[in-house]
């Protein structure tokens, strides 16, 4: 049984224990205790200021730490040297690299710095591990052009090419993605999620909530100088927690869905969207867009068009999930209705279980209310 | 069937594309070992202009016998007590200069950071005009390893301004204008202090302290060449650290350098250059700009380890040419060094901030 625990205990790559960390005198963030096993991601996220940046800066020695302990590997950080120090951690940072005429392979290739003897040289070896890093982000194709004129996401994927390099047991980012498109944040994670698969741990800072839960294994959460949650997805993507977390006043983030929703609309509806099945989306966002009160319905609670049209209206008409709408739903309904002067329906087809929508559309023809078809 | 031939076409393009970039980095070597060539033969050249050409004429057949160890005794003179040592000293001083610029432009990562701009230079001046004068004073005969630590403390001195200036503003633009102010201050006091001694051996300050590579000696020579020897020495070891240096001190502290021991390095290094430079020749202009990004331009390359010597042979090459220029073009009167690096590096300089202006 010891020697179980014992192996487990080998496995944290990087562990602190009651980390005080700061600028200058004061500590900012107090009591940070944390552990990442092999292989495993833990992302920092939190609003602007909050120090999340300043925590891993102090677990990377990059700036130096007011009290307690950080482990890596079971050794004190400050006890080991720089140059061993690089071989085990490696910190990609948000500074900006600014050195003209040098090629994106031999960025990476600084990444063997810790590894190659007094004066740099390159062996083979360390040539073969760059081209593999290089091709391992998918920048292989502009190895040979100047650093400085790459995309600002081909430069990312270049500098963590680097820090595979240097081939760390933890690789530590600060906000890897920002600035980033779409398609590069995707890669770029992608490529931490193939590091972490291969053994190495993956701390980092993220502002893209809604990437945080497609890669951690768990999340720190820092708010107001303090640490307010440290746990698994499920445990921070749930209910109102990440709104609290980042003060959201106007707005919110739905955790479930993963979406960011402006200010709901509190006026009485002017238009009824009989939608379903996620077919009303687009026209909630067309509406919200225009500052257009709408109310939408009657939707099952389990329906896509459900968890948006709660966040975007006051007026959603819905009814338990697999359930057709009941007698009091369908009069909740009409009521609504009766008030619109416009019915939008994006269902093309009428089931069984929204048969009620279909005599709503006949209700609204009846009272001579505009319906339009999209 | 269409599409085809064009993805065909694409792939045998992107092939067609790799061969040439790989020959590219091939040729990028290439280039570097020609550039050290041509300059090698530069130095060559002008080292030999340097020893035939003056304001007393020597023709060739004259210079070769004095060579080979025979001619006149005053042509001998004239060639091994005077032109050999200023050629000497205007190489290895040169060279000097220009590591000393490109250190402390490493240290700022700024390509306009010089000892001449950051007044490193006149610090160094004024404190080895004050301890001449002091030493003459009290009947002492200076030697060059007091003129060099003379000069060496000023130098730290006015870095040590210039670091303080930067912890409170990390700008260059005025960064360069302490060090300008710095300058005109140490220049102003050294004028006064050189303008009021009377003593005669003190108004051989006065072209000194303008700038100038003469009344060196192969004594002078012997010492600038040890110091000089053992800056480039040091310089190419640290060329590892300045390479992860040169992405950003954070990126530098991630890949194991120590930060602290190395920005010391860089500084005593670049000072200790600097001042040995200006304790011989005076403060001399721009080099320590215009001779790296010169460099640096011809390498097409950042690779520390093939910059530093590159710069030092540079800074030997355009001092040795600027050095003929003050002596040859309006002899026998001679220009001061200064004057002529200026008006080959200043309009360097200010090429670049122009074209580093344009790309941000």
């Amino acid at each position: 049984m010891a020697r179980v625990l014992e192996y487990i205990c080998m496995e944290f790559f990087l562990e602190t224990k009651d980390l005080s960390v700061g600028y200058g005198r004061n500590p900012l963030i107090k009591n940070i205790n944390i552990s990442v096993r092999k292989g495993e991601i833990l992302t920092v996220i939190g609003p602007n200021g909050a120090g999340k940046s300043t925590i891993l800066k102090s677990i990377s020695k990059q700036l130096k730490k007011m009290s307690g302990e950080v482990f890596v590997e079971e050794e004190e950080i400050e006890k080991i040297k720089e140059f061993n120090l690089a071989k085990k951690l490696a910190f990609v940072s948000t500074n900006k690299i600014n050195q003209d005429m040098m090629s994106c392979e031999e960025v990476v290739c600084l990444g063997r710095y810790p590894h190659t003897g007094r004066f740099g040289h390159l062996s083979a070896k360390d040539k073969e591990k760059a081209e593999m890093a290089l091709k391992l982000v998918d920048a292989i194709d502009i190895r040979y052009n100047d650093y400085m004129k790459v995309s600002d996401g081909q430069k990312q994927k270049v500098r963590i090419a680097m820090a595979i390099c240097q081939e760390p047991d933890i690789i530590i980012l600060d906000e890897p993605t920002s600035f980033l498109d779409i398609r590069h944040k995707i890669e770029v994670l992608e490529i931490l999620k193939n590091m972490a698969r291969n053994g190495t741990s993956v701390i980092m800072s993220l502002h893209e909530l809604e990437l945080v839960r497609l890669i951690s294994d768990k999340v720190l959460c820092v708010d107001e100088k303090s640490i307010v949650r440290y746990a698994g997805c499920e445990e921070v993507f749930q209910g109102d927690f990440i709104d609290e977390l980042y003060h959201v006043k106007s707005g919110s983030f739905h955790s479930e869905i993963s979406t960011v929703f402006m200010k709901k609309n509190t006026e009485s509806p002017k238009v009824f969207v009989v939608a379903g099945n996620g077919t009303g989306i687009s026209v909630f966002y067309k509406l919200s867009k225009k500052g257009i009160a709408f109310a939408a319905g009657i939707l099952q609670e389990n329906d896509i068009d459900a968890y948006f049209a709660k966040q975007m209206t006051e007026y959603v008409v819905s009814c338990p999930p697999f359930e057709s709408a009941s007698q009091r739903e369908t009069e909740q309904a009409l009521k609504i209705l009766s008030q619109c002067k416009k019915v939008i329906v994006t269902v093309k087809t009428f089931g069984t279980a929204n048969k009620e929508n279909e005599n709503i559309v006949h209700e609204a023809e009846r009272l001579g209310i505009e319906v339009e078809y999209v | 069937m269409n599409a085809d031939k064009i993805e065909e076409k694409t792939t045998i393009e992107k092939k067609s594309d790799k061969i040439k970039k790989k020959s590219d980095n091939k040729t990028s070597s290439l280039i570097i070992l020609a550039w050290y060539f041509i300059l090698i033969i530069l130095l060559i050249l002008l080292f030999g202009l340097n020893i035939y050409m003056g304001s007393a004429k020597i023709n060739i057949h004259d210079l070769i016998s004095v060579l080979v160890g025979k001619g006149s005794t005053l042509q001998s003179k004239i060639i091994w007590n005077i032109r050999i040592p200023r050629a000497f000293a205007a190489m290895l001083l040169g060279g000097a200069l220009s590591i000393s610029g490109y250190l402390l432009q490493t240290f700022f990562s700024n390509p306009i950071a010089g000892p001449f701009v950051l007044g490193i230079s006149h610090a160094a001046k004024l404190s080895v005009a004050l301890v001449m004068i002091l030493m003459l004073n009290h009947g002492v005969v200076v030697n060059s390893w007091m003129l060099i630590t003379a000069a060496f403390l000023g130098a730290m001195l006015a870095i040590g301004f210039i670091l303080a200036v930067s912890g409170k503003v990390n700008r260059m633009s005025i960064l360069v204008i302490c060090g300008v102010m710095i300058g005109y201050i140490c220049s102003a006091i050294t004028d006064f202090v050189v303008t009021f001694a009377d003593d005669s051996n003190i108004v051989n300050l006065h072209n000194w302290s303008l700038g100038s590579f003469s009344g060196m000696t192969m004594d002078n020579v012997k010492i600038i060449l040890i110091v000089v020897a053992i800056g480039l020495f040091i310089s190419v070891f640290l060329s590892k650290p300045i390479s992860a240096y040169q992405l950003g001190e954070s990126q530098a502290k991630s890949l194991g350098v120590n930060i602290k021991l190395f920005r010391a390095a860089l500084v005593i290094l670049s000072g200790i250059l600097s001042a040995t430079v200006t304790a011989f020749a005076g403060p001399i202009s721009f080099v320590g700009i215009a001779v790296p990004h010169i460099i640096r331009n011809l390498f097409k390359t950042s690779k520390p380890g093939v910059i530093i010597p590159g710069c030092f042979l540079g800074g030997g090459v355009f001092c040795l040419f600027c050095d003929l220029i003050a002596r040859t073009v309006f002899a026998p009167t001679e220009l001061s060094i200064s004057s002529v690096t200026s008006i080959f590096g200043a309009p360097v300089v200010i090429a670049m901030m122009i074209k580093r202006q344009r790309n941000i």
